[in-house]
């Protein structure tokens, strides 16, 4: 049958990895300021590790959240002028960021780690035992 | 006399690795002491950051690491590690033995006084 929803679906991942590689193509590079990153999240076997640039956020200024496999990070940053000074370049942009992240597999909420870092927020997300890869001995 | 908040020497040069260079975004705020610079560097630290001074081309280099290791696998986003670069014309009226830097939160904060000849003053008129 040629009505499929997983054709549709793969149709629109399609268009999403496209759509993904002509931002990184535009991203960074010479001659361009740097923008609001992107996270990457990193799969290693018995956890994952997202990590997201949020340069001069402190700690009160973040949030995660874990349920089940499902992350949302918020930041805000709000860079003001010291007092006294007059700007002469605004280009530290001030964010209100907020994003869920849906993550291949459940997550145990008691050995979830965060630290922040050089202005990277680093979340380290252990998988539960039974999402975790194991090897079948053969007898 | 401004340059560093007016005009801005860009690098035409092109890099040999295949290591992007992000121009990292930057405040420039100033009063009559010194220009303040404001810089984002989120992932660099102390070590592997450079603020150069040659002549009046002042450069900041900073470097940043790859993802956490090999055996981990890429689920979203980029794996590339890039550095940030960006060079600025320092105006004469900076004194640039008194330039102190400042990393914190992956945020670079550089304070260039003013040479002290340079500062307004006024002038009293005596009646």
């Amino acid at each position: 049958m040629w009505f499929n929803w997983n054709d549709f679906d793969r149709h629109f991942t399609a268009i999403d990895a496209l759509r993904r590689q002509i931002e990184r193509g535009v991203g960074p590079g010479p001659g361009r300021t740097a923008r609001w990153a992107e996270p990457t999240v990193y799969d290693n076997g018995e956890s994952y590790v997202f990590a997201v640039d949020v340069p001069g956020v402190k700690a009160d200024d973040l949030t995660i959240d874990v349920h089940e496999a499902t992350i949302t990070v918020s930041a805000t940053r709000t860079p003001t002028a010291p007092e006294g000074y007059a700007t002469q370049r605004s280009e530290r942009a001030a964010f209100e960021w907020k994003r869920s992240f849906t993550l291949p597999a459940k997550i145990d909420n008691e050995k979830t780690s965060a630290k922040l870092e050089h202005g990277v927020l680093t979340v380290t997300l252990s998988k539960l035992p039974e999402a975790k890869p194991r090897r079948i001995a053969i007898a | 006399m401004n340059d560093l908040t007016h005009n801005e020497t860009t690098t035409p040069t092109e890099q040999v690795a295949d290591r992007p260079v992000v121009r990292p975004a930057v405040d420039v705020f100033e009063n009559q002491d010194e220009i303040l610079l404001v810089a984002d560097l989120p992932g660099v630290t102390s070590e592997s950051l450079s603020v150069d001074l040659e002549d009046d081309r002042l450069t900041i280099h900073g470097r940043r690491a790859k993802g956490p290791g090999d055996d981990a696998r890429l689920l979203m986003g980029t794996d590339t590690a890039w550095d940030y670069r960006r060079a600025f014309t320092v105006p004469d009226a900076v004194d640039v033995e008194k330039i102190k830097a400042n990393l914190e939160d992956g945020v670079l904060t550089l304070h260039l006084p003013r040479h002290e000849r340079t500062k307004p003053r006024r002038i009293h008129v005596k009646a």
